[in-house]
């Protein structure tokens, strides 16, 4: 654990300030969703009541995930065939850049995390100086997870850690912020899952400054559902050696 | 035996005239494929020359020496789509998401558009 550039000290003193208005009005939060009918509107809305700019990308859902967001104060994306969450998410980021965003989150629609993690993830980019935080539900709290749910995600870290060389206690976590300055280096081109692994791959690559934050993942019955399944990680790990061999 | 050469021979012919028209940009391309069906049509007019590299690799018969050639060849060729697949997909998501930025169908305080 000495190895995390993120030590246990710093840790205590992240939580110490609010984001002020100025810096939720040059931040952007990416919300990929597809098929979130069900919950869109809460996670939405508790994330309102937090961030100020927020832009859902809706991946071409074939529920009423753009209907339900009608009349909520946030920008929406429609992605015209389904391309994927990884695409969604570079969708998000291309707008907050094209929207004078200085710093952007990536938060998960299905209502995982928590809107308040936002703050500590944002502080700590910004009072340290950092390009990337990257939430860890491993260091924070993994409400509700199944033995195998922790299990797979142990694999996929261990397999991440191995071909980055990245000291990271999580891995597919939705919830990160970073600069817009490292958005070019951080740019997204495995269109479905494998984006997570690949955004870790860009910071290893980049050389980019980076720690963890704590953050909550709740599992809920719905959450689960939509989620990966365990041969989800099978699937990932493919997509990552075939776009390795394409580059 | 002479009429089923003179056919393939023709096939070949043909084939390989149709994909050095289809295959306009690259030389390259271009040769592999002149190499390609030469190589056949060489086959089909010295069949003892398959039998002869075959045996200077170690296999039986001519006829699987040339069954080994094209499986290899295919997997080369369904490689090379897998990468042409790959690379259309990319544009395509470069064009969703343009086509997403142009048109937002819901910002904020401005009238539903969605």
């Amino acid at each position: 654990m000495t190895l995390l550039p993120f030590d246990t000290a710093a840790a205590e003193t992240y939580t110490e300030r609010l984001v002020s208005a100025a810096e939720w009005a040059s931040t952007w939060v990416v919300v990929p969703a597809f098929n979130e009918g069900r919950v869109v509107v809460d996670t939405i809305g508790s994330l309102r009541a937090v961030a100020t700019n927020i832009v859902v990308v809706d991946d071409c859902s074939s529920d009423d995930t753009a209907l339900q967001l009608d009349g909520m104060s946030v920008t929406v994306l429609r992605h015209a065939v389904n391309v994927g969450q990884g695409a969604a998410l570079q969708t998000g980021i291309e707008w907050a850049l094209r929207h004078g965003a200085l710093y952007l989150v990536t938060f998960d629609a299905d209502g995982q995390h928590d809107p308040h993690d936002i703050s500590p993830l944002l502080t700590t980019l910004i009072d340290q100086r950092l390009d990337i935080v990257l939430g860890s539900r491993f260091r924070g709290q993994a409400i509700g997870i199944s033995r195998t749910r922790r299990l797979l995600l142990r694999t996929a870290l261990a397999f991440t850690r191995l071909s980055t060389g990245l000291p990271v206690t999580d891995v597919h976590n939705g919830l990160r912020a970073f600069r817009a300055t490292a958005a070019p280096a951080l740019r997204i081109t495995q269109d479905r899952m494998a984006h997570a692994s690949e955004i870790l791959d860009h910071i290893a690559r980049a050389r980019l400054s980076w720690a963890e934050v704590p953050t909550t993942v709740r599992y809920s019955g719905y959450s689960v559902t939509k989620g990966q399944t365990s041969l989800g990680a099978i699937d990932i790990l493919f997509e990552l050696l075939f776009g390795r061999l394409r580059r | 035996m002479i009429l089923f050469r003179l056919v393939l021979l023709l096939l070949t012919g043909a084939f390989m005239l149709y994909f050095l028209v289809l295959v306009r940009r690259s030389a390259i391309k271009r040769l592999f494929v002149a190499a390609f069906f030469g190589t056949g049509a060489a086959f089909v007019l010295m069949p003892e020359l398959a039998n002869r590299i075959a045996w200077f690799f170690g296999i039986g018969r001519g006829a699987d020496f040339v069954f080994y050639l094209s499986t290899v060849f295919l997997f080369f060729l369904v490689f090379n789509i897998y990468l042409k697949f790959t690379a259309l997909e990319a544009r395509q998501t470069q064009l969703v998401r343009e086509l997403a930025l142009r048109h937002p169908s819901q910002e904020p305080g401005a009238e539903s558009v969605a």
